[in-house]
């Protein structure tokens, strides 16, 4: 898996983890929502950064009292044609001033790259084989080419 | 009319390049057909019986003598000579070659246009009044409001893979010639009590295979907070529109299954959080205004002697004025209807050479001005009155002066299954038939008008359900039959029209629908109009006429 943001190919210092206790020092940990909901009452490495995992039916209002312990929200796309994400990402940045990262990960192309980042996100993870088909000199023309959209210029 | 700025330019001529970027990476196979079909559908390209089909944008339906001359020589260039004007006031193209599509949108962007957004799961072409800015019967000129939507919808990152497709028409008249009722959102320019400018939103329109009227979301929202309000709309139906089902996956079935107040709470939680953060209207809005050049019309008399002289003496000009032209708001001028139906012939075709010919007169008589309407005809909205008579000898030559507008031979038609791989049945020759039945002008001036629309499947592309005679082409054991829907209404008084009965073999439904207009004939009243006979004496009647032999 490798990461794509500001147009670069890199290995995310993030990995997903489907139990807290799983930490590495000095890596990322993305939790899914659940877990990281369920786990709120450990005592917790403050050093840690803290990632959480969601999808496009995850009901905001559940993570909105922590959205500032979040380092970074991965967003899932189930179907490349399923906009949700999109949305998702604007009303986190728009709605509830979330600073942190969001990375989108799952069915996304070269060509929704622009999307993404116009609505906020920051980073999309890709796999291998969508990366021989369109490595990333595809993304960064997708990027470049895109024509911005005006009012969030 | 509406001047493209910088900005307006480098999006198109990026587009362009963008899509040719595209095509050329869906033949290295850079690109799955899966994921190619979305970004063609943005750029309105489809995949159709014969051959791919473009369908440009024609925002708002408005056009300048530069812009019809490339339509032109498009026609010429890429395509069989001839292009077909669409429902939703745009033209497609319906003979092309893909590996052509990206130079084609090349000479499209030299004039200012483009096809964005013309198709795909994303907010279309907005659509709008074609009397806008000549009636007198508008509060406003609703060009730059739907100038602004165009700007703002085009290539929204938020909005590009909604559920479904989700169109957005304006008026800014009382009288609805936007069918403003059966969009996904209809915008109608109002004023409050104090005189300030704002919008009465409609939402939850549609027609297709559950078609449906809308309703009032928000009886006035400010000027200055339409693309917040906007935003608010689409995010909660991008967000809660159904994905499951296609045919169940326009905002009309959310608006259905939540309740409408359901749906304006929700819209409204949305609007108060994000409307401080949202694109701002105002500044956009008087951008876009300084941008609209305002027609530069010169000061006549009301009225023109010579034109009560001409029509007094010429009883074929009286009829194409009485049927064609419409008042303007500025005295001495009028709106022009140019049917695009001649009696035989198919709904909103126009060769290229007509379209250098329009061009040319629109350049000469109308301010250099062309509208699109949604029944596949063309306006020239700012002609003098003195100019009319010329202007219809002129018509005449081309093919373009049919006396028929809103009559009964002035039929609306989808391309059916000639063109379009989605059909069930044929459309135009339908629309042929019925026309020549009913083309003497003596029988269609008795008639008054009435309008019939045909669509060749359920989709409904023909608007068939808002016909006051819709006919919708099905298929059975591999033969096409034609339903008839009656009492339908497109305006004000927007209303979905009923079933008659049973389907009619191609052969028969066209004495089907001369057994509708003999009974209308025998049941009206003086002078009265085939929708109004139908509100009186309803269905009834027309159906014991449609299956009396069974």
């Amino acid at each position: 898996m490798k990461l794509i943001k500001n147009g670069a190919l890199s290995n995310p210092d993030w990995i997903f983890c489907d139990d807290i206790d799983h930490a590495r020092h000095g890596v990322g940990q993305i939790l899914p929502h659940k877990v990281f909901l369920e786990n709120l009452a450990k005592p917790v490495d403050t050093q840690r950064l803290v990632g959480i995992q969601i999808d496009v039916d995850t009901d905001l209002e559940d993570i909105i009292p922590y959205l500032d312990q979040l380092n970074l929200i991965v967003i899932e796309f189930a179907s490349f044609v399923d906009g949700r994400g999109f949305s998702i990402a604007r009303r986190l940045r728009q709605l509830l001033n979330y600073a942190g990262e969001i990375w989108a990960n799952g069915k996304l192309f070269a060509d929704q790259y622009p999307l993404a980042v116009q609505c906020g996100i920051d980073g999309v993870l890709v796999d291998e084989p969508l990366l021989q088909r369109q490595p990333i000199e595809h993304w960064r023309e997708a990027l470049d080419m895109h024509p911005a959209f005006r009012s969030l210029l | 009319m509406y001047s493209y700025d910088t900005s307006d330019r480098q999006l198109v001529h990026n587009r362009a390049k963008q899509f040719r970027g595209q095509v050329a990476r869906r033949i290295s196979g850079a690109l799955n057909e899966d994921e190619f079909r979305p970004l063609r559908l943005m750029n309105g390209l489809y995949l159709e019986m014969h051959a791919y089909m473009l369908r440009i944008a024609i925002p708002y339906g408005g056009l300048c003598a530069k812009q019809m001359h490339m339509l032109g020589d498009i026609a010429d260039k890429y395509d069989r000579g001839y292009g077909h004007f669409t429902t939703r006031q745009n033209i497609q193209f319906n003979w092309l070659e893909l590996d052509r599509v990206p130079e084609l949108l090349v000479d499209l962007a030299k004039v200012n246009m483009h096809a964005i957004q013309s198709s795909g799961n994303c907010i279309r072409n907005v659509t709008a009044d074609p009397y806008a800015g000549a009636t007198a019967d508008e509060i406003a000129d609703p060009l730059p409001t739907a100038e602004l939507i165009r700007q703002w919808s085009s290539l929204h990152p938020e909005f590009a893979f909604l559920p479904r497709k989700f169109k957005i028409a304006v008026t800014g008249a009382n009288n609805d010639r936007a069918a403003i009722r059966v969009h996904d959102i209809g915008i109608q320019l109002v004023e409050d009590e104090a005189g300030s400018p704002g919008y009465k939103i409609f939402v939850g329109g549609g027609l297709g295979r559950t078609p449906m009227v809308g309703v009032v979301l928000c009886p006035f929202l400010p000027q200055d907070q339409l693309l917040a309000y906007l935003e608010a709309i689409l995010r909660v139906y991008n967000l809660y529109g159904r994905r499951d089902n296609k045919y169940k996956a326009r905002i009309k079935i959310l608006t259905h299954e939540l309740g409408i107040d359901n749906l304006r709470d929700q819209i409204e939680a949305e609007f108060q959080s994000t409307k401080d953060t949202a694109p701002a209207t105002g500044p956009w809005l008087s951008r876009v205004k300084g941008n609209f050049q305002a027609p530069s019309f010169e000061k006549l008399p009301s009225g023109s002697k010579e034109l009560d002289t001409l029509t007094a003496n010429n009883s074929a000009f009286s009829r194409w004025v009485e049927t064609n032209v419409r008042d303007h708001k500025v005295p001495g001028y009028a709106i022009a209807n140019v049917s695009l139906k001649p009696i035989g012939g198919i709904a909103g075709d126009v060769t290229g050479e007509q379209m250098h010919k329009l061009a040319k007169l629109a350049d000469r008589f109308s301010l250099s001005e062309i509208r699109v309407t949604k029944n596949q005809s063309l306006v020239l909205p700012h002609v003098k009155q003195s100019d009319l008579e010329y202007l219809w000898h002129a018509l005449q030559l081309d093919g373009l002066g049919e006396a028929n507008s809103g009559l009964i031979s002035d039929v609306a038609s989808c391309p059916g299954m000639d063109y379009c791989s989605l059909a069930t049945a044929r459309s135009i020759p339908i629309s042929q038939q019925i026309s020549r039945r009913f083309a003497d002008p003596e029988l269609q001036q008795k008639i008054g008008p009435v309008a019939i629309k045909i669509s060749g499947c359920i989709n409904a592309c023909g608007h068939h359900h808002i016909g006051q005679i819709g006919i919708l082409g099905l298929e059975k054991n591999g033969e096409e039959y034609y339903q008839i829907v009656l009492g339908g209404d497109d305006g004000e008084a927007a209303a979905i029209g009923k079933v008659s009965g049973h389907g009619f073999s191609k052969d028969d439904i066209v004495d089907a629908v001369e057994r509708v207009i003999d009974t209308f004939l025998k049941l009206r009243t003086s002078g009265e109009l085939f929708a109004d006979a139908y509100r009186r004496i309803g269905i009834g009647p027309f159906k014991e006429a449609l299956y009396e032999t069974d």
